[in-house]
């Protein structure tokens, strides 16, 4: 369980002061896929930091499992936007890395590394680099990587928002799956609705900058979910329309006061 | 029919022996061999340093700057950027510094060594240490940057202590930069070094040329420019060879500080 209580935190950017969050709270139950939706630069990264223990509030608490989140929090797989993987290693060698900073014996390793990259399909990849490999590929080594030492949560900032549209749909199908075998807490950031609601259990939409929590609604769509026909069915309609009235009402503003339309 | 490498190969054949053949003829139609030799006197003076060994301490005493240069300016220059990188504040106080420094030309403090080490070895050392210095510093400190965005704190969440981030990580990571920074510098270390020979000197390549043109010897000059190409494409080569031992897994042509900003 993840308990974030009264947290802010801000930022110094050309000599201003900025609030990422303020006096935010959020728990997130065990088991629980949620995804955190809202206007770039609205904190959410802010907050999945803070849970990895990355970053420390300046305000509040951030409980993990009960315990306050003081120093970098090892329970957490976390996979950033930003690629990660070393490339002097190669998949396998990139896969094992939490194996290794472990201290797992290397045999145990080895099967544990090629069960892995059964599961993300990689299986004839082992020996690349990852300057070899595709977009979609290092998502699925960096994948590997993250669950391989079996976290209790993931973390996930945006983790597929660089790929083309239909490697996403494929990678966010591939995450289900694997997720509904590993049942690990899921933290997800995003800021494409369809994802969100294609994906969680529940769904988080923060405010503009300072992010504050502005809705909070459970998915109740039926697991395991189809992607061909869930995102023309009618509960999904009904929740996109509802969470979009919200999310838009913020993106909006947002571009009104800081004057910047992308 | 030849397959397209070797007809590439035999292109360049071409090439080169086109440019032999028109340099030759010009030199017996339309200028003056005073002021463009002639090949085979170019060959024929060369044969000449290399049968008496004439040659041989001039380019030990330029490869003796170079070699003595690198070394002191590749330690410093990975050194300080370590060190700086390794502390926020020391690095907001010296970068002004080191940037003001890089402006400079630093070609125009040849006299200043002049003055303080005279005209031997030692100020054609200094300028290519000087010269590689800021080459290695910027390479290595953007470098460390970048590792510690995102590696670092990947593998730290991942569970490595400081140790297991200077194994795995750091040291690699040095590697990278020190190869990288090489390929940049080691070309600036032989233009430096025959810069400052011109400047003043009574050894090295940069001398024998600037001898060879006071003294009307064009064959002189131009086969000093053939031994300088050769010094140029071999020191190169050694830079290559380095590389595919040292980074095997860095395959021709990738560019790898893209690749660890990714």
């Amino acid at each position: 369980m993840i308990n974030i209580t009264g947290v802010s935190k801000s930022f110094e950017k050309d000599g201003e002061k900025i609030d990422a969050v303020k006096d935010f709270s959020l728990t997130i139950n065990d088991g629980e896929f949620v995804a955190l939706i809202g206007p770039s630069g609205c904190g959410k990264s802010t907050v999945l930091n803070m849970i990895a223990g990355l970053l420390a509030p300046e305000e509040g608490v951030v409980e993990y499992n009960g315990e306050r989140v003081t120093a970098i929090n090892t329970s957490v797989g976390y996979m950033t936007q930003k690629d990660s993987l070393l490339p002097w290693r190669t998949t396998e060698g990139n896969i094992s890395a939490p194996l290794d900073i472990r201290r797992v014996p290397k045999p145990e390793r080895a099967a544990l590394v090629s069960q892995a990259i059964e599961k993300v399909r990689l299986g004839g990849f082992e020996r690349h680099h990852p300057d070899e490999l595709s977009g979609g590929m290092r998502k699925r080594v960096l994948l590997a990587r993250t669950l391989i030492y079996e976290p209790d949560t993931l973390l996930m900032d945006e983790p597929f928002a660089a790929l083309d549209a239909l490697l996403k749909l494929v990678m966010q199908e591939e995450l289900l799956r694997i997720w509904s075998e590993a049942r690990a807490t899921v933290v997800y950031v995003t800021h494409d609705l369809t994802e969100a609601i294609s994906i969680a259990d529940r769904i988080v939409v923060f405010s503009k900058r300072p992010g504050r929590i502005v809705l909070d609604l459970p998915v109740e769509l039926e697991r395991p979910r189809d992607f061909d026909t869930i995102r023309t069915s009618p509960e999904f309609l009904k929740l996109y329309n509802r969470v979009w009235a919200t999310l838009r009402h913020e993106v909006v503003s947002q571009e009104e006061v800081s004057g910047e339309g992308r | 029919m030849l397959s397209s490498r070797s007809g590439t190969t035999f292109a360049r054949f071409l090439i080169v022996a086109g440019i032999v053949v028109a340099w030759d003829l010009a030199g017996r139609t339309i200028i003056d061999p005073f002021y463009i030799s002639r090949p085979s006197d170019v060959a024929e003076r060369l044969w000449d340093w290399v049968s008496t060994g004439y040659i041989v301490e001039h380019v030990l005493t330029t490869m003796a700057e170079i070699v003595y240069g690198l070394v002191i300016g590749v330690v410093l220059g990975v050194l300080v950027a370590v060190i700086l990188s390794s502390s926020p504040t020391l690095a907001a106080v010296f970068s002004p510094f080191a940037t003001v420094a890089y402006s400079f030309p630093q070609v125009a403090l040849i006299p200043l060594y002049i003055l303080w080490f005279g005209v031997f070895l030692m100020p054609k050392v200094v300028l290519v240490a000087v010269v590689v210095f800021f080459l290695m510093f910027f390479n290595t400190f953007e470098g460390v940057k970048n590792v510690e965005g995102g590696l670092i704190a990947a593998m730290r969440v991942m569970g490595a202590k400081r140790l297991d981030v200077f194994r795995i990580v750091v040291l690699p990571a040095s590697a990278v930069f020190l190869i990288t920074g090489l390929r940049h510098a080691v070309p600036f270390a032989l233009r430096a070094a025959v810069f400052a020979e011109f400047i003043a000197s009574v050894r090295g390549l940069g001398f024998l040329a600037l001898t060879s043109a006071r003294s009307y010897s064009s064959a002189g000059l131009f086969a000093t420019l053939m031994v300088l190409l050769v010094v140029g494409v071999g020191l190169n080569a050694l830079v290559s060879w380095l590389e595919r031992v040292v980074l095997p897994w860095r395959s021709a042509g990738v560019d790898v500080a893209a690749a660890m900003q990714r």
